[in-house]
């Protein structure tokens, strides 16, 4: 049974997730384009720079290709952003547990992951270009190899759960929550988790398609590949949808391996038991926080990474993931099976 | 607020997860909301004029070589398991006694692990 209160307000913090998701998501896409093109010796554009990016692409024309089919081409932009929002929903936002916590998991999260960039596939196969056409089938082989590893560290991560804390909800980001990985694991399953963790940060650029796992927009080579046809305010929502992405990817990592929060930490510390005393005061320490851990982990996963390695083929990002990173994961796996048994 | 309780019954509630489709559906239909609501911001359609809605290729006209073929949807995917697709396109020889062979082989190994493990 459900309090119907409860569900109003959980359903309004959602309407405000997903609202706020959208500013936040542009406005790290600003740090990073700056942060990007300091790393290149650039000034680079101003953080507010995607807001603006937005504004222009509302006041163009959106131009609808000869022989594209209308009604998918058009519509595939607005399926992708709300993809995107409905992700915002059953994420956990640091302090604020996820908008829909029970009515959702991370096997939802990880179906919603892959609408948008099938939603940017079908969208480029649409259009009637063929630089759009081989954009969308390198982005359909993207897909098809990085789905691969990235759900067998959220399996692992639930397989593990249910081991060591049983009767637990295992697909909750909540459960790792209330008990992060990193004190449940000894010295092997540690390792285990080192490379469940480095898996999903090879996965993180894929799945936001950045450089050196772009192939399927490739700029300077397909001229923009699948978005190449879109124009004004289509554009726009797979832009805000990109960035809406980006933020909740982060998010992921954050919740599944670096819930802690600061607040007990600075109580404990440097014992503000007056200030303390106070929710607000920890909730506002934890959002911050966690809008810094966020940070890291776009910095460390996107920006380093798209500005220090060159694109990739796409046959050696499918094997990358297919093979390495597989392996990877599935050693991982191994790993936290080994520290189960316990004693070793 | 009005002291109601109700229970969603549209949902799936394992002990391994949930999920309440009635309430997705419902979100979906706001986040559909807002992203009609930013999208309706922007200009809807184009000027006609001359070439505007032909296919971009970089200045040049379409030639019709230039389509990802149906049998070339999975480049990438193929070539980088090519070790593994190598050997395997072999053993399919479109003689039905050869997949039912494998299948027995197959099923074998499989009961074999099933009994011993």
């Amino acid at each position: 049974m459900m309090d119907i209160n409860d569900l109003y307000v959980r359903m309004l913090l959602g309407v405000l997730a997903m609202l706020a998701a959208v500013v936040v998501g542009l406005a790290y896409k600003g740090i990073d384009r700056k942060i990007a093109a300091h790393m290149q010796s650039r000034i680079g554009p101003p953080l507010r720079q995607p807001f603006r990016d937005i504004s222009k692409l509302m006041q163009k024309e959106t131009i609808t290709p000869d022989g594209a089919v209308d009604w998918i081409f058009h519509g595939m932009p607005v399926i992708g952003l709300v993809a995107a929002l409905l992700l915002v929903l059953y994420i956990p936002w640091g302090p604020l547990s996820p908008p829909l916590k029970a009515h959702g998991d991370l096997i939802l999260v990880l179906y919603l992951l892959i609408i948008p960039s099938l939603a940017m596939a079908l969208g480029g196969f649409s259009s009637g270009s063929p630089v759009a056409a081989i954009g969308a089938q390198r982005e359909m082989v993207m897909m098809m190899s990085y789905e691969f590893p990235l759900a067998i560290v959220i399996l692992s991560l639930a397989w593990f759960y249910t081991r060591v804390l049983p009767g637990s909800a295992p697909f909750a980001f909540t459960t790792m929550e209330a008990a992060p990985i990193w004190g449940l694991v000894g010295p092997i399953g540690f390792i285990g988790a080192v490379l469940l963790l480095l898996s999903l940060v090879v996965v993180t650029p894929s799945e936001l398609s950045k450089i050196p796992f772009d192939a399927p927009e490739a700029e300077t080579e397909l001229g923009g590949g699948l978005m190449a046809e879109y124009s004004g305010r289509d554009l726009a929502m797979f832009y805000i949808a990109d960035a809406v992405k980006g933020l909740v990817m982060a998010a992921i990592i954050v919740g599944l391996f670096f819930p802690h929060p600061l607040s007990p930490i600075v109580e404990k510390y440097y014992a503000l038991p007056l200030i303390m005393d106070q929710p607000v005061v920890a909730w506002i320490i934890d959002g911050l926080f966690f809008l810094f851990k966020v940070f890291l982990v776009l910095f460390a996963t996107v920006t380093t990474v798209r500005v220090a390695f060159p694109r990739l083929k796409i046959d050696k990002i499918s094997y990358i993931y297919l093979v390495p990173v597989s392996l990877m994961a599935l050693a991982g796996t191994l790993l936290l099976y080994l520290d189960t048994l316990g004693g070793v | 607020m009005f002291g109601l309780n109700f229970d969603i019954k549209l949902g799936l509630d394992t002990d391994g997860g949930t999920w309440t489709a009635l309430l997705f559906a419902l979100m979906a239909l706001v986040a559909f909301i807002i992203a009609y609501a930013i999208r309706s911001r922007g200009i809807k359609g184009h000027k006609e004029r001359e070439h505007v809605g032909e296919p971009f290729y970089f200045g040049n006209i379409v030639p019709s070589s230039a389509w990802v073929k149906s049998g070339n949807v999975y480049w990438g995917f193929v070539k980088a398991m090519e070790r593994y697709y190598r050997p395997v396109r072999g053993e399919h020889t479109g003689n039905a006694n050869d997949y039912i062979s494998w299948m027995v082989v197959a099923m074998t190994a499989i009961i074999l692990m099933v009994v011993f493990l």
